[in-house]
């Protein structure tokens, strides 16, 4: 596949990366020749492969934790107002 | 000296954890400002610490009474800075203190500072700090490895006995290579990563960089262990034998392409372990191979999930001046340096709908197919041995090209992408005289076999 360089920037936007002109030549660009390379990946036959769930990452119970130094993540905030993140309007 | 005779000499009284401490930290601003593999050094909070264990009676200070230890400035120790090397991070106090950091205290360590490292481990140079390159104390002009390199230079420049690291696809192992040191990646879900600024949860390992195999396989020792605030962490079976007649394998297909100085010290190695008894069988890992490309595309895809809490709203960097919350998160990202850009953008496209099949789920599969090949070829064999990389330390910006830079980490990713452990240990030197590392994996949870057999090949 050749990779397309205006879907990649379109990505980036997505992740909310912002390029400038001088970034987007050059890591996108970049980025293309390492989706070229890791594609060789796909010439693994897998279709013998069962997949089981046994691995996968036990989940904790889903239940309130009272975290000891709430004050200290209160504190970070860039902005707040009384003990409440404030954040820039959305529209 | 070892952190095993410091511990004794602090709990017999010999030595005190100050005079220690006070040496250490006099050695920190001598020899640092050269190697820049320090952040910061808690001097403060150091000599409180030490003053602390030498208050407390003889023979109880703890296994690592007085041990200065160097944490990498991805692991939280509450109060202090933990930036991952990043102008995002660069102001942002830790709010608790990491699970690994507190086993180590317990046993009265003494944090004596952070260490410099890629941005977000990112890297396999150091070169991707937004504080400056690490470099090796071994070859000034020379990168230390990464993304580890702070915790490895300053192990290998006798700043600090132990330091710890983190290793996602060879970030411990690698810069230990690089500097001449004893680096491990613990079995997955052997040590616990509460606090640890998570890169690509599915393959992050916490593990000790020390200057010799006991010192390393005591630390492991300490924080190893299930927490239950890292659901992943399990404990390690009991009742593991212990094993004779040692049979190793060596991946005859997949340890190809190595610099001729490597391929040397590589064979002798083989051939020093045939004259200590050990049996040593060719095996295959036909999909080892695929590591890297797989590593790169499921690391960075859990990367762009992990790294999105960054944006800058309740911590890290807040840019000024910003329209709305769109236009925040756009800018407040640009605190992001080139490489973790480029792996965020990498996740993403991964992710894409219209590429997942292809890329992140194909890599899933392929990934259960290397972890398929090592769990076959270690009921074959105890122990399997590798370089750690095809060649040793190259000059700070020497390598641009970007894949280049990621094949460094070749002969590193298979353990976290099967999740197995792997050792490495210096052994044998390059065409410039700089160390060269070589790699022992075992099954999972069988680290003592691989001190095992890293002392067999000789290591200090």
């Amino acid at each position: 596949m050749e990779t397309n360089l205006q879907e990649l920037k379109q990505v980036a936007k997505l992740a909310k990366i912002e390029l400038s002109a001088q970034e987007e030549e050059k890591l996108i660009k970049q980025i293309a020749s390492v989706v070229n390379w890791v594609e060789e990946i796909q010439k693994v036959d897998t279709s013998a492969l069962t997949c089981t769930t046994a691995d996968f990452t036990p989940k904790r119970e889903d239940s309130p934790v009272q975290f000891e130094n709430a004050a200290a993540l209160t504190g970070a905030f860039n902005d707040k107002q009384d003990n409440l993140l404030k954040v820039k309007k959305v529209l | 000296m070892r952190a095993i005779d410091i511990a004794q000499k602090v709990n017999s009284g010999e030595v005190s954890a100050l005079e220690i401490i006070t040496k250490t930290l006099a050695g920190i601003k001598e020899k640092n400002p050269s190697l820049n593999a320090f952040l910061e050094i808690f001097e403060e909070d150091a000599i409180k610490r030490a003053k602390e264990i030498d208050a407390l009676p003889q023979g109880k200070k703890g296994r690592l009474a007085g041990v200065p230890v160097a944490i990498k400035d991805n692991i939280l120790y509450e109060g202090h800075i933990c930036s991952c090397a990043s102008k995002m991070l660069e102001n942002y106090k830790a709010p608790y203190t990491a699970t690994v950091v507190k086993k180590l205290l317990k046993e009265g360590a003494v944090i004596v500072g952070r260490t410099n490292m890629d941005e977000f481990a990112m890297g396999s140079s150091n070169e991707n700090s937004a504080f400056g390159p690490v470099k090796n104390p071994l070859d000034l002009a020379r990168v230390p490895g990464g993304s580890s390199g702070g915790s490895a230079a300053a192990v290998a420049s006798g700043m600090v006995p132990v330091a710890l690291g983190s290793d996602t696809g060879g970030s411990i192992r690698q810069p230990a290579a690089f500097c001449g040191v004893v680096g491990i990646k613990p079995t997955y879900g052997s040590v616990s990563r509460y606090g640890l600024t998570a890169f690509a949860s599915s393959a992050d390992q916490i593990g000790p960089i020390t200057n010799n195999i006991e010192d390393n396989q005591l630390v492991l020792s300490i924080i190893s262990g299930q927490d239950k605030k890292d659901s992943t962490s399990k404990p390690a079976p009991q009742n593991k034998q212990e094993k004779q007649n040692l049979v190793i394998g060596v991946p005859t297909d997949f340890v190809i392409n190595l610099e001729k100085e490597a391929t040397l010290a590589f064979k002798q190695a083989v051939e020093l372990l045939k004259t200590k008894g050990v049996q040593i069988k060719e095996i295959s890992l036909p999909h080892a191979k695929y590591s890297a490309p797989c590593y790169h595309i499921l690391t960075a895809s859990e990367a762009s999930s992990n790294l999105a809490r960054f944006d800058g709203l309740r911590y890290g960097y807040a840019a000024q001046n910003t329209k709305d919350l769109e236009d925040t998160y756009l800018k407040d990202r640009t605190a992001f340096g080139p490489e973790v850009k480029r792996r965020i953008i990498l996740g993403t496209f991964s992710l894409s709908s219209a590429h997942a099949g292809d890329f992140y789920l194909q890599a899933q599969k392929v990934r259960e197919l290397i972890k398929l090949d090592f769990q076959k070829a270690l009921k074959e064999v105890d122990a399997i041995i590798m370089p750690t990389t095809p060649n040793g330390a190259f000059k700070i910006g020497e390598v641009e090209d970007i894949l280049t830079l990621y094949l460094a980490d070749l002969f590193t990713c298979p353990a976290n992408m099967a999740g197995v452990p792997a050792l490495s240990v210096p052994f044998g030197k390059d065409k410039n005289n700089m160390p060269l590392g070589l790699q022992i994996y075992a099954n999972y949870f069988d680290e003592n076999l691989l001190y095992k057999t890293a002392a067999l090949l000789g290591g200090k």
